[in-house]
């Protein structure tokens, strides 16, 4: 069975800390060197002092600003108060006109995008169910079928926005647009058609499951497996992808209140109010640490589930 | 008549056998409806019609000069977008309308219709193919095959200039790509027990995680940073090197993919018994590595993820555009103020679409035929 006890152990087994800590040590050492050219943008003050504007003097300022050095000792004793406030939940304000705190708004804006991601997901599936229905009639798949998966095979984030435009202004509801495009842009929806087409022309037709058929056991329990397999794979592998195309959908549509807004409004300057790049760093760490434990779990899984191991 | 030879070959091959990428692109569907909305539109627009340019003067009439009889004249009616923003936006305000959002020039939500002060006429759905009688154009008299755009640039020309732009940034994405994806999957696959190593730590533990973590976190959002570092402290630079210099690290970010798949063949290929041999007949590393693993093994993997980045980068183009980092010379400059109806109406949309549509759709097929001929032939 897929899920014995047994498997359950082996995923969660003592190989998996040791890749989770080395994600933590090189996440330490990304965030340091991405700290440090953050804090090196000209006038970018507020990033050294805790997000206030004033406090910092220029003699530490010039040497820093003017040479690009690693190992200015305030940068990583910034660094460490950073990281120490933001295991406390406190990441410091939105931006510098706006003292709200970031933590909850971020972590809201990164479910809003979440929940967009996994609807595309979700669209892209059934979609895949249905095209796969239709891929037994020739005409159809290569006049029809075929462009359109073109589309989602280039995983182009061009595409999302692309289609969103051409779907509002052909009178698609505002939130069915939202999901097509990012399931045809991020190129959930290729991948999805084509695991779904392997599993129908080539999985069926794998020895071991003509030898498991032949031993009496059931086709669909094995196909099912691999099925699984590549499901989990495919959907987790590409989560990434579909959010790069909803940040330009959020950047495009605020009103989709992602994480692609918060970034990008971090990054603006109004007047004498300079762009505010902790946002975008917290929000940045907090989705690679996110991604990375992410792709690793999707790893130990394939790999535990994968019928060469299970044997 | 060798080199006839090879020619007549490869255009059977490239041209009319049936696996061709360029058969399967002019005989599907897709092609020959865009022909045929060409072609329509073509026909719909009359290019040797009398249509006057002074409409399209007209047309681009600031807000503060329409007069009354513009308004009885005209069968549609707008705002002014993009003559004279700061009139538009204090009219508005004048008027006590309320402003909910200016976004990309678009208000949503607010009543600001008032003929008199917000007017843009259209008089054709169409723009005009052949501008004639405009004294004030440097093109008089000149076919323009698209028309012309709402800032009264030739369209077709337009969009040459962008590509042209847009391709150059994504050869600079590709020479990156492939420099950093083949040099990291040549040591991963390669050199892999000579380079350093000490206790937990080696060379390929590092560069393998640093990699994990490109591969694993959303790529936009690497470039976003890239681009963020990059405008900031790069001022010294022009934007041209800037925007070089963007396309570069977005090549750099995409070449993970590129060497594990590299280190993954290199290693599948050094148990073999041919390297073994060849490095016994004495023949250099580099030799081995590029006349024979690389030219025989590693092309198809090399063409297809070529495809792709070159694809990707021509796309980024449009995409930053779209986040409003102002990058100014390429396509994407070109086609986002169209999509959102800055500078170009339905006509330019539709054109614009054709036109990307066009250049995934050719991607495709040679991604498709690429992976056919190469990678089936060579496992």
């Amino acid at each position: 069975m897929i899920l014995e006890p047994k498997l359950v152990s082996k995923i969660f087994d003592l190989s998996i800390f040791k890749d989770i800590a080395k994600v933590f040590i090189t996440l330490f050492f990304t965030s340091y060197i991405l700290y440090t050219l953050f804090s090196i943008v000209p006038g970018q003050k507020s990033f050294f002092t805790n997000y206030e504007f004033d406090g910092w003097d220029d003699e530490y300022l010039q040497p820093i600003q003017y040479n690009i050095i690693f190992d200015q000792p305030v940068i990583f004793k910034n660094y460490l108060d950073w990281l120490k406030n933001a295991f406390s939940g406190n990441f410091g304000n939105i931006s510098h006109d706006d003292y709200e705190p970031l933590a909850p708004y971020m972590f809201d804006s990164i479910m809003n995008s979440f929940r967009l991601v996994f609807l595309g997901i979700a669209i892209s599936f059934v979609l895949s169910l249905f095209f796969i229905f239709l891929y037994q009639y020739p005409f159809i798949y290569k006049n029809i079928i075929e462009p359109l998966i073109s589309m989602s095979m280039l995983h182009l984030l061009f595409i999302a926005f692309f289609l969103f435009e051409v779907g509002v202004r052909s009178g698609l509801p505002y939130n069915v647009a939202v999901a097509i495009s990012i399931s045809f842009g991020g190129g959930v929806f290729y991948d999805y058609f084509i695991m779904l087409r392997d599993m129908y022309e080539k999985v069926s037709k794998k020895d071991y499951i003509t030898f498991a058929v032949n031993s009496g056991f059931k086709k669909y329990k094995h196909i099912l497996a691999e099925f699984l397999i590549n499901l989990i794979t495919i959907t987790f592998s590409r989560i990434p992808i579909l959010f790069s195309g909803l940040i330009m959908l959020e950047v495009y549509k605020p009103e989709l209140e992602g994480v692609g807004y918060l970034i990008w409004r971090s990054i603006q300057t109004s007047g004498d109010v300079p762009p505010s790049f902790h946002a975008v760093y917290s929000v940045t760490i907090i989705l690679i640490l996110f991604f990375s434990v992410l792709f690793l779990l999707t790893e130990h899984i394939r790999q535990s589930l994968s019928p060469k191991e299970y044997k | 008549m060798k080199i006839l030879k090879y020619i007549a070959y490869y255009t059977k091959i490239y041209l009319f056998s049936s696996e061709s990428f360029i058969i399967r692109y002019l005989f599907s569907m897709p092609t020959f409806i865009v022909t045929v909305f060409l072609l329509l539109f073509i026909l719909l627009n009359n290019p040797f019609s009398s249509y006057s340019s002074s409409d399209t003067v007209r047309h681009m009439k600031p807000v503060q000069n329409i007069t009354q009889s513009d308004v009885n004249n005209t069968n549609k009616v707008f705002y002014d977008k993009k003559t004279d923003r700061d009139v538009f936006i204090s009219s508005i305000e004048a008027n006590s309308y309320s402003i909910k959002r200016i976004d990309g020039w678009k208000i949503k939500g607010s009543p600001l219709r008032k003929k008199e002060q917000l007017l843009e006429i259209e008089p054709h759905p169409l723009p005009p193919m052949v501008r004639t009688n405009d004294p004030t154009s440097e093109n008089n008299n000149s076919l323009l095959i698209l028309g012309t755009l709402k800032n009264k640039k030739d369209f077709l020309s337009v969009i040459i200039k962008g590509s042209t732009r847009s391709f150059m940034l994504s050869i600079y994405t590709l020479i990156s790509f492939m420099i950093t994806g083949l040099t990291l999957g040549i040591l991963l696959g390669y050199y892999d027990r000579r380079l350093f190593k000490w206790k937990f730590f080696s060379f390929r533990t590092i560069v393998g995680s640093i990699q994990k973590l490109f591969e694993s976190t959303p790529l936009i959002l690497w470039v976003f940073l890239a681009v963020i570092f990059i405008e900031f402290n790069f001022k010294y630079l022009s934007e041209t090197g800037r925007q070089n210099l963007s396309f570069i690290m977005f090549g750099i970010f995409s070449s993970p993919a590129l060497s594990k798949m590299i280190s993954s063949k290199m290693m599948e290929l050094k148990a073999e018994e041919f390297v073994t041999a060849l490095k016994l007949q004495g023949i250099p590393d580099y030799k081995i590595i590029f006349k024979h693993i690389i030219k025989y093994y590693c092309i198809s993997i090399l063409l297809l993820q070529s495809c792709y980045i070159v694809a990707q980068a021509l796309f980024l183009d449009i995409t930053l555009n779209v986040l409003k980092f102002g990058f100014l010379t390429g396509l994407g400059a070109k086609v986002f103020p169209i999509f959102s109806g800055l500078t170009g109406n339905f006509f330019h949309l539709i054109v614009v679409i054709v036109v990307e549509y066009s250049f995934i759709y050719t991607f495709y097929n040679i991604g498709r035929f690429i992976e056919n001929r190469w990678v089936i032939k060579n496992g």
